[in-house]
């Protein structure tokens, strides 16, 4: 590969983007700070979403679809009641609770209150199906439609699916992602308008340069490549920056939640974007940030094309 | 090497600069190209290294036809003609060594190569111990010598000189003048335009006279 022309056409245009970023220290390294600050909010949007994607799958997994039956409903139509509900997509497993194993795991998850039970001459619990939702489903209608379901059931008391939590969890979630997404957005906007602003100062500053190179032969694509180089390492660095602030920044935020007890939130962990988040990110940034610097300074796009 | 045939330029406002001129320049051919201020000579260069169109007209130049190409076509086709302006235009933050080899950059070749062509070019310059040098730090007649070893360092089969002793005393245009010839008798076609009688004078060569609009053949030097 080295030893082509083409790639050493390329090494020439990486030198020249370093050369060109070089003789602007202060320029580049303030178009790297406020792409930086777009990119942080792009990353703290992403942050915030991707944790309660996690909650809400993390809710699916420990919150069960409870169908309380009405008293004096059969064993046997609460085992066809639970089979039925197995068989709905939505469901991992199903399982019929009569309601005296109802009272012996009451007694076992609240053993302080458990020995009130026993005053009762019957088990004053109802008899339950319970229906465990496969991990990774957290369509809120799907949830709602298969509960209603169930409770049009004639031996249906009620139908628990956490309905408060699960429903406020999903409008926080909606209004995360019109309103981070709308943020990001714009903070993309504003920090690949950053780049492009600063390539095309970058580019008249060496309008010399350019003509020499293009009286001896660069081609109108070679010309631009140096500046998709100076795109692509800003757009790197800015995301560097952005995400080790915002891996600090959520670091600090989520020590501070550890103090809610665990109960509280069902035990759901916080944590920071993936490394396939992260990589994809700073990959995503460059490029697009290399591709905007490059079109910023194509022929008829405002430049000074000299030619 | 060169053939223009009936090409006309004019600008907005104003007659043309060049009118249906026609000629040609055989391979290996030393031309001077003359004429007062304003009579085209730098339009004409610009057309002939594709920089600016004709209004009509077509140019072949190292036999490609450069005002019928793409730009991707036309930076090909640059490739085999070297350029010589009267200011220079050296890079001011660039070596005389990275100066001279931007070319041979541009066409990818291999960084042992560059060296040592670059040191053969400046060597025939009488430049090989300026390398690393900056262009301010040369007088008028080194960045001169600079700029002729860049445009030649890729071997061009066209060297295009536009007035390249403008900025220059009598001795310094002449010594100028004697690498251009030598680049010439090494294989190149050269055309110098100059708007100097004395150096048209002492090197008899053949002269294409621009003005009016026209271009006129006035054969060797010594007859303008």
């Amino acid at each position: 590969m080295s030893e082509t022309p083409a790639a050493r056409q390329l090494q020439f245009a990486a030198r020249l983007a370093m050369q060109g970023l070089a003789r602007a220290p202060l320029t580049t390294m303030l178009t790297i700070l406020t792409a930086s600050l777009s990119f942080f909010a792009i990353v703290t949007a992403w942050t915030i979403a991707a944790n309660l994607d996690m909650a809400l799958l993390r809710f699916n997994e420990v919150v069960r679809v409870s169908v309380f039956l009405k008293p004096g409903a059969s064993d046997a139509r609460g085992k066809e009641i639970a089979s039925q509900a197995a068989r709905n997509a939505l469901v991992r497993e199903a399982r019929y609770l009569p309601p005296a194993d109802a009272a012996e795991r009451f007694r076992r998850q609240f053993p302080d209150i458990g020995a009130a039970l026993d005053q009762f001459p019957d088990p004053p619990l109802l008899p339950t199906v319970e229906a465990a939702l496969k991990p990774g489903d957290t369509d809120l209608a799907r949830v709602q439609a298969f509960a209603a379901g169930l409770q049009k059931l004639p031996e249906v008391d009620s139908v628990d699916y956490g309905k408060d939590v699960r429903e406020a969890l999903d409008r926080l979630s909606a209004a995360v992602y019109r309103i981070g997404g709308a943020l990001a957005l714009l903070a993309a906007v504003i920090g690949l308008f950053t780049v492009a602003s600063v390539v095309r100062l970058s580019y008249a500053r060496r309008a010399g340069e350019m003509h020499i190179l293009s009286v001896f032969g660069a081609t109108p694509v070679f010309l631009r490549i140096p500046y998709f180089f100076e795109g692509m390492f800003i757009g790197a660095a800015s995301s560097v920056l952005a995400l080790l602030a915002a891996a600090f920044g959520s670091s600090w935020v989520f020590s501070e939640l550890a103090v809610i007890p665990e109960s509280l939130y069902s035990g759901f962990g916080f944590s920071f974007l993936s490394w396939g988040a992260v990589l994809t990110f700073m990959l995503v940034a460059s490029l697009v940030s290399g591709l905007i610097a490059m079109i910023s300074v194509r022929p008829g796009a405002g430049s000074e094309w000299i030619e | 090497m060169i053939e223009v045939q009936s090409l006309t330029r004019a600008f907005a406002g104003s007659p043309p600069v060049l009118n249906n001129i026609s000629f040609r320049v055989e391979r290996g051919e030393f031309v001077f190209l003359t004429g007062p201020s304003g009579a085209g000579k730098t339009t004409l260069f610009r057309i002939l290294i594709g920089m600016d169109q004709p209004n009509s007209g077509t140019v072949r130049v190292a036999d490609q036809p450069v005002t019928q190409f793409t730009r991707h076509q036309l930076a090909l086709a640059r490739r085999s003609i070297g350029v010589v302006f009267q200011d220079f235009k050296l890079l001011p933050n660039r070596t005389v060594a990275e100066n001279v080899s931007l070319p041979l950059e541009v066409l990818g070749k291999p960084p042992a190569q560059i060296r040592a062509r670059v040191f053969k070019v400046l060597t025939r310059v009488g430049m090989p111990h300026r390398q690393q040098a900056y262009p301010r730090q040369l007088s008028g007649g080194e960045q001169q010598r600079v700029a002729i070893a860049r445009a030649l360092v890729h071997d061009p089969q066209v060297l295009l000189a536009d007035e390249p002793t403008g900025n220059l005393d009598t001795e310094r245009s002449f010594s100028i003048l004697e690498l251009l010839r030598e680049a010439n008798a090494r294989g190149a076609t050269v055309v110098v335009a100059t708007h100097s009688a004395e150096l048209i004078e002492k090197y008899h060569s053949r002269v294409l006279v621009l003005g009016d609009g026209g271009i006129r053949d006035a054969g060797s030097g010594g007859s303008v």
